[in-house]
């Protein structure tokens, strides 16, 4: 009994001491914690250094940026203010164009207007009246005071038929090219109305539209020379006709003297 | 006393069960719970350390946000701020100094002004004036106020109606006959032109009225554009109005030219004469 009992003994000793010990299994989620935690420093730590070193340059660069913007508008707003259009020059301009009205329309329009009649017989003074009235519709008016003073065509017993037709030929292209002048003095009248209109208009210009008004004066200018251009045709034509008339006239005189040599040849035998 | 010594004698007896029973418990007891609060008390002191140390790392982030990230961006806001100012008072000076709308109206309105003047003058200029009262100056006229290019290639035969054709070797000395051909040609080709030249001038005017409607409805800003183009048209029209210019020049100077030809001719004619008095005289 006694040997029996110390053998259960030992048995229960040695399966003690072989049991494992029960608390090393918590110390294994101790380490994952840590982990975790050593984890989300890491990226606290990674953090703090994209913002040192990657969002502050971009920053700086971006506030740098923004004054550059800043101060290069400063700079701009004071070049279109002092320098471009400065509020002073603008009313300068506009003084000046008030200032060449004053001046000069009154004056070049009394030039302008200077009456320079001179005739002193009644049909020259009627003829000279009609065609310096500047009314471009009374062509029967001036083809009559035309005739009162420089006289009718001849009728066909008067004279020869190839100079019956340069008689009315020539009248025709004279009474032509005064009926020219007097388009070319209304539509004058009418170009001073125009640019009478675009003065005052500079009076009250800014300075973004004077561009539009240029144009506008640029566009009546262009339309002025197509009128100075048909004045030249004008007078292009009479050069034409009174050359021919000249040649003409030659062409007579060669004939003349043909026949006239003839004749005298005639004569001597 | 008595009880004292009875208990400690029936020990003694057994003392050999007392022990092996001890040994049991002993053995056999559940592991004592100071274990379980050491491990709680390290995993506590583990994450309050980590919890510490992600703080200050926290903390350093806070503060670097508030000491430096926060003054940059403030002055980002401030910059933009300041140049969304200058903008506006920029915006304001264009609107009100340099394009104020009355003034773009007023510009509007000055240009259908110029347009209707301008529609005055074309109806003065497409007056028709005819005087001649005999055909063949009645079509030579008809020709040559036409502004009608197709009928330049009329104006010789029409002038010739007019003016007589260059007449025959046998009735005029060559050298009158090369005067009057050349002085003839000088004539036709500036009647030519004239009908050329009231083309061109209806074409320019054309163009004229049309940029001009554009004009009336163009902004402010493109009104240049158009005066470019104006601008264009004035200098090529200087180049027509040189060619007419040119055109009037040359016949002044065949004028020119053909009186001084006649003198000689005269010359001619006297010394022609004067020999043949001679001869008679003989």
């Amino acid at each position: 009994m006694r040997t029996a009992l110390i053998l259960t003994l030992i048995v229960i000793l040695l399966g003690g001491a072989m049991v494992p010990q029960p608390a090393y299994a918590q110390a294994g989620s101790l380490s994952g914690i840590t982990s975790i935690l050593n984890t989300v420093n890491q990226a606290a730590s990674r953090l703090l250094n994209f913002f040192q070193n990657s969002l502050r340059p971009i920053l700086e660069g971006i506030q740098s940026a923004a004054q550059g913007l800043q101060n290069l508008l400063a700079q701009l707003r004071s070049f279109w203010e002092q320098v471009v259009w400065p509020i002073s020059e603008m009313t300068r301009a506009k003084a000046l164009a008030q200032q060449l009205i004053g001046l000069f329309r009154s004056p070049m329009s009394g030039l302008y207007n200077v009456g320079v009649n001179s005739a002193q017989l009644s049909n020259p003074i009627r003829l000279e009246a009609v065609m310096r009235n500047r009314q471009p519709d009374d062509h029967g008016q001036l083809t009559a005071a035309f005739r009162q003073t420089f006289g009718a065509l001849p009728s066909a017993s008067e004279v020869h038929p190839e100079e019956r037709s340069l008689i009315d030929v020539d009248d025709a292209l004279a009474i032509d090219q005064l009926m020219t002048l007097k388009m070319g003095d209304a539509g004058a009248d009418h170009v001073l109305q125009a640019a009478e209109s675009i003065e005052d208009e500079a009076t009250r210009l800014a300075p973004g539209t004077s561009a539009m008004v240029s144009a506008a004066a640029y566009v009546a200018a262009l339309q002025s020379q197509a009128h100075m251009q048909k004045m030249i045709a004008g007078q292009l034509r009479q050069e034409a006709a009174r050359l021919a008339h000249d040649t003409m006239a030659f062409k007579r005189s060669a004939k003349f003297t043909r026949e006239s040599r003839t004749k005298m040849t005639e004569l001597s035998r | 006393m008595p009880l004292l010594a009875s208990i400690w004698q029936r020990m003694t007896a057994h003392r050999t069960k007392i022990i092996a029973l001890a040994l049991i418990l002993v053995l056999l007891a559940a592991p004592p719970a100071d274990a379980q609060f050491d491990l709680i008390f390290s995993l506590i002191n583990i994450v309050s350390s980590g919890l510490g140390t992600l703080n200050q790392v926290m903390a350093t982030v806070n503060n670097y946000l508030r000491d430096v990230i926060t003054p940059i961006l403030q002055g980002i806001s401030s910059a933009i701020s300041a140049a969304q100012q200058v903008m506006a008072a920029i915006f304001d000076f264009q609107r009100n100094v340099v394009y104020p709308q009355a003034a773009i109206d007023s510009a509007r309105a000055l240009i259908g002004q110029v347009q209707g003047i301008y529609a005055s003058i074309r109806g003065i200029w497409n007056i028709v004036v005819r005087s001649a009262t005999l055909p063949n100056p009645q079509q030579l006229e008809d020709a040559i106020l036409s502004k009608d290019p197709g009928r330049i290639a009329s104006v010789t035969a029409r002038f010739s109606s007019v003016y007589t054709p260059l007449p025959a070797p046998t009735e005029a000395h060559s050298a009158q006959r090369d005067l009057i051909d050349s002085a003839d040609a000088v004539a036709q080709a500036a009647m030519k032109r004239s009908i050329a030249i009231d083309a061109i001038a209806d074409q320019e005017l054309a163009a004229a009225q049309q940029m001009m409607s554009v004009l009336q409805t163009t902004a402010p800003g493109t009104a240049e554009m158009i005066g470019a183009q104006a601008g264009a048209w004035l200098v090529r029209s200087n180049a027509y109005t040189q060619q007419a210019l040119a055109e009037l020049m040359r016949v002044r100077t065949i004028e020119l030219a053909a009186q001084s030809a006649r003198v000689k001719e005269a010359a001619r004619y006297t010394r022609e004469t004067r020999n043949k008095l001679t001869e008679l005289n003989r």
